[in-house]
């Protein structure tokens, strides 16, 4: 399947039809400082369906980074239920969670994170390669996704030789090439200027018209308004 | 794995200075171990190279007073052999040096180092030649002609490796003999440490031997005796069988072994070489062992403080879906990208090592075998143990930087290094210092033992001016005690004709060199034994002026002279001091008679009594314990093949080869010079064990202080750089530079401080266990142990104050911005 093709948002692989592809139930975490705790997330209950765009937005501290951690199943130290496509993530142990988020979720952070010692190509394939896709296959999608994302020109080329726009655009590329049900975002036009932010935002805006979950964390109303729907956060709580 | 391989070394390679400095810390580590555990398995764990199931073998010996007496004389082996069952076929062997020339004899006789063995040596051993034939039952009779096999070695090297050897005759001792077969490569004969590279029947030893009698007296005990046991046969059984054999033996055969009361088995251990050398290597490799688990600490710290630039890396990778194994897999890479070129290096500095081995230990006599294969068993150690010590310091604090906490890395903020990282590199620091500090104490000790030892009356005066050259006139089948007489007052009087010779003279035995030489019983009229006193004593046959040579001082009486009678009952001796004091005291030693061997008839008469001379080396008590009983008597009353002549020169007594070369040769053509050298570097042999210890723990403690001050360095360089804002706040507040510096000076040193309580702990405990291979310092010297520490602490110091010192540099302005 194209990365770029739309697919139908209400059509889900498994899950009733309809139902939800996120629910969370009262998720809350926190942290033992001094002699008391301090939450950082507060009661969070929402839904997200499938080929949403959605924004967290909030102020300094508020969560949403935290929020964004348990979304992608890389915080497994909160309270409540969280279920992805029906399946219970609160429940899951360690490795079974792992694999899940391995399968469904893909990144794309505020800092690219590209690995430096890894060309563009070698990078888009790492993704494939911790999913066990076969090595012949994997260059097949890589090539598919330099392609599509107009930078074949740059495969062989370290994250150091590229500027801020294009690694995340490599960043970009590396979370769908492994095609997730859910891309997550923290603020991936944090480190850009304009001209690259609306590209970056403009390219998300292409995916999630093609049917990919997008889940954004931004401080910038603009990018919010790519968004279909918007969840403020302040304090940990959410905003009515 | 091969791409994480591949991406690993694309990583270390960005990183050079970490990646050298952990190459070669670890090729220094297995260096060390490989070369210890290469000298440990040829000589102590697997001594005799290419004999079948050497376990089976057993050592075979009378017993007198509860103790086994090692050798035994050629009758008393014939006469056991013939009764047991339990051991498959007695063997026995005498290591001699041969005296190789060509079947011409218009070359020097070569030394060759080798062994009389009976028929069934090699058959016994398990091993088998690699052309011709051993020895067999025709071989041994009276009317055979001499017949040898050679060493693997002597054949390639002075044969041209030439297939067609075989029947071919050469000269050994002198005498025709032939050449029967070549023992496969690598095998060196039943005793360890010795390079055999010839072999001749114990049958033909009246006829190329040095002691005409001897295959036939029992007053010699000349053979080392062994046999293989019996399949299905415990060295229990065998004890018992020979415990009953050697009972009945001696009630029937009482001039047998004198003083014998039964026989025993024993494992065979291959010879008084891994006795001699097993503490010391044990030693050695428990040290290696200690800078072993320096290096991988050291490495261990470096990993951590590059895990925490990896964090970042690793919290990706795992947002990326990599599983814990998986990130397991990219660090296990990057620790075999380090761990293959450091065991190369290893490997490339043990060939080294084993280089330095064989000019550490002296030689003397038969040549010794110190050539330590590296073999695959050897290496596959050392990698196997770094491969293991890198994985669990490496990957250990790695991973858990894998499970670090994700947020950060989305939030995209700077990892921390984490409190309980720093908590396990100090511990690390510390546990560095805490070695390092144990291993130089044990090098100190050795290194005080050793000067210690150097400073020892040896009872001769100057020995740098002596030059001592050996020869054995057995080697050109010289054997006629007149000839033998004649021919060494020849080279007396024409070595002593040399310009640059002060004198001249000869002697059978050389004091403190790696063997002792030759006891005499004896017994002095008017002295009792006690009921388990067996008097004897060390004989030395000189001529006339070898005392004014050795600068030996004779304290009563006079030395020996020419005019003196050599044999009868006149026959003139001098005695040591402790001689005299034992046996001859209170009165006057001067015309004392002396009945020297068996009997009680007095053969000998005492002329003089000279200063103790150090002896020979077995152990260190031979050398620091009381002198043994010794007696000089005159070289033409009792001419032997072998000696050593002695010169004293005015200059430079090396310089005097050339010309000792040439008088050799007008003397006695084909008569080799065996190993000249002075007596000055022949004392030094007599202690080379603690000049092993002393330079190789000297050597690794020098390495091991280096290791340690790195792992301070980058302990106390790695703080600064955590907490550079620390340091800006700090600044902006109005701390001066000093009080900044102090401040991770004294966090760095409160660490050293701490492995130096726990070093000194360790190297008390240590020392304890080296006490009995020193001499002049105690094992828990305090001088030693103090000094040592403050010379730790200065280079904690050092270490420290360098890195900390850039701390005082912090601009806080960019300090607190960075944040």
């Amino acid at each position: 399947m194209s990365l770029l093709t739309k697919r139908s948002p209400d059509v889900l692989r498994d899950g009733e039809p309809g139902a939800p592809l996120i629910s969370l139930r009262d998720i809350e975490k926190a942290h033992k400082a001094g002699g008391g705790v301090t939450y950082v997330l507060r009661r969070i209950t929402l839904d997200i369906a499938a080929g949403e765009f959605v924004t967290i937005m909030g102020p300094s501290g508020a969560g949403k980074s935290t929020l964004l951690s348990i979304l992608g199943m890389l915080d497994p130290a909160f309270t409540g239920e969280y279920f992805f496509r029906g399946a219970p993530v609160h429940a899951m142990d360690a490795r079974r969670r792992q694999a899940f988020a391995r399968e469904q979720i893909g990144f794309v952070f505020q800092q690219y994170h590209l690995l430096d010692d890894l060309t563009v190509a070698e990078n888009l394939s790492v993704p494939l390669d911790y999913r066990g896709v076969p090595r012949g296959e994997r260059a097949a999608r890589v090539a598919d996704a330099l392609d599509r994302f107009n930078i074949v020109g740059k495969k062989d080329l370290y994250p150091s030789q590229l500027s801020g726009g294009q690694q995340q655009l490599v960043g970009i590329a590396r979370a769908v090439v492994a095609e997730p049900s859910l891309i997550l975002a923290d603020e991936p036009t944090g480190n850009l200027h304009s001209a690259q932010a609306r590209e970056i935002m403009e390219l998300f805006a292409r995916l999630n018209a093609a049917g990919t979950t997008i889940v954004q964390v931004t401080h910038s109303e603009e990018n919010a308004a790519y968004g279909r729907r918007t969840i403020r956060l302040r304090d940990g709580w959410m905003e009515a | 794995m091969l791409s994480d391989l591949r991406y690993a070394i694309r990583s270390l390679r960005r990183s050079p200075g970490f990646t050298i400095v952990a190459i070669l810390t670890l090729g220094l580590g297995i260096g060390a171990n490989t070369t210890v555990f290469s000298w440990m398995e040829g000589l102590v764990l697997q001594p005799l190279p290419l004999v079948r199931d050497p376990s089976r073998l057993v050592s075979v010996s009378f017993v007198s007073h509860g103790e086994p007496n090692g050798m035994m004389s050629y009758p008393a082996f014939s006469a056991l052999a013939e009764r047991t069952r339990t051991v498959d076929g007695f063997a026995a062997f005498a290591v001699r040096l041969f005296g190789v020339q060509d079947r011409n004899a218009v070359d020097v006789a070569a030394p060759v180092g080798g062994a009389y063995t009976s028929v069934n040596y090699f058959r016994t051993l398990g091993v088998g030649p690699v052309l011709g034939r051993t020895f067999e039952p025709a071989d041994t009779l009276a009317s055979a002609e001499p017949v040898v096999v050679l060493g693997h070695a002597l054949w390639r090297q002075r044969f041209g490796q030439d297939a067609g050897v075989i029947g071919r005759t050469v000269r050994v001792n002198g005498l025709s003999a032939t050449i029967i077969g070549v023992a496969p490569p690598g095998f060196l004969g039943a005793e360890a440490g010795y390079d055999l590279q010839l072999w001749a029947p114990l049958a033909s030893y009246d006829r190329l031997g040095e002691r005409d009698g001897e295959l036939r007296t029992v007053f010699s005990r000349w053979l080392t005796v062994f046999g293989r046991l019996h399949a299905g046969a415990s060295l229990q059984q065998a004890g018992a069988e020979l415990d009953a054999a050697g009972r009945q033996l001696v009630r029937e055969r009482p001039d047998l072994e004198l003083g014998a009361t039964s026989a025993a088995a024993l494992p065979f251990s291959g010879g008084d070489a891994p006795r001699i050398l097993r503490p010391l290597f044990t030693a050695l490799l428990g040290v290696t062992a200690v800078l072993l688990l320096i290096v991988c600490a050291n490495v261990a710290n470096l990993m951590l403080a590059r895990s925490a630039s990896r964090r970042r890396e690793l919290g990706v990778r795992a947002a990326l879906g990599a599983s814990r194994g998986r990130l397991a897999r990219h660090l296990l890479a990057e620790c075999i990208a380090l761990a293959i070129p450091g065991a190369l290096l290893g490997v490339a500095f043990a060939s080294w090592g084993r280089d330095a081995l064989h000019a550490l230990v002296p030689q003397s006599g038969t040549p010794l075998a110190v050539d330590t294969p590296l073999d695959l068993q050897v290496l596959g150690f050392a990698m196997a143990l770094t491969v293991v010590a890198i994985i669990s310091v490496g990957l250990a604090p790695a991973l858990r930087a894998s499970r670090s906490d994700f947020g950060v890395v989305l939030k995209g903020g700077t990892p921390g290094s984490g409190v309980s990282r720093s908590r396990l590199r100090s511990a690390l620091v510390v546990a560095q210092v805490a070695l390092s500090l144990t291993a130089v104490v044990s090098a100190a000790l050795f290194v005080r033992t050793l000067r210690a030892l150097e400073l020892i009356d040896p009872g001769f005066r100057d020995p740098s001016h002596v030059l001592l050259v050996s020869t054995d006139l057995g080697f050109t089948g010289v054997r006629d005690t007149a000839v033998i007489r004649t021919t060494v007052e020849r080279l007396i009087e024409r070595t002593g004709a040399i310009p640059g010779v002060a004198s001249a003279g000869v002697a059978t035995h050389v004091p403190m060199g790696l063997f002792g030489g030759n006891n005499v019983s004896f017994s002095v009229p008017g002295y009792v034994a006690g009921r388990d006193e067996h008097p004897s004593a060390w004989v030395n046959y000189v001529s006339p002026n070898y005392f004014d040579v050795m600068r030996i001082p004779v304290v009563r009486g006079r030395t020996l002279s020419a005019t003196d009678p050599a044999a009868g009952a006149q026959r003139a001796i001098v005695i040591n001091e402790t001689f005299a004091d034992r046996y001859l005291a209170g009165r006057d030693p001067i015309g004392a008679p002396i009945a020297l061997g068996i009997g009680d008839t007095p053969n000998a008469i005492v002329v003089g009594v000279a200063r103790n001379v150090v002896r020979g080396f077995d152990g260190i008590r031979t050398l620091t314990g009381p002198a043994t009983p010794a007696y000089y008597a005159s070289f033409a009353g009792a001419p032997a093949k072998a000696f050593t002549l002695h010169l004293r020169a005015t200059g430079d007594p090396l310089a005097l080869v050339p010309a000792v070369r040439r008088a050799f040769a007008d003397v006695a053509p084909g008569l080799p010079l065996l190993r000249p050298e002075t007596l000055a570097e022949h004392a030094t042999g007599a202690f080379f064990l603690q000049r092993i210890g002393a330079m190789v723990l000297g050597a690794l403690g020098g390495v091991v202080v280096l290791l340690a001050a790195l792992g301070l360095y980058g302990v106390t360089a790695h703080a600064v750089t955590e907490r550079t804002r620390e340091a800006g706040v700090r600044v902006a507040l109005g701390a001066t530079s000093r009080q900044v510096m102090q401040t991770f000076l004294a966090e760095s040193l409160r660490l050293a401080g701490f492995g130096l309580v726990i070093g000194a702990l360790g190297a008390l405990a240590v020392g304890g266990l080296l006490a009995s291979q020193l001499y002049g310092v105690g094992g828990r010297d305090p001088l030693t142990l103090v000094g040592t520490a403050l010379l730790l602490a200065l280079v904690a110091a050092v270490a420290t104050y360098l890195p900390a010192r850039r701390a005082t540099r912090v601009d806080p302005v960019i300090a607190l911005r960075s944040e």
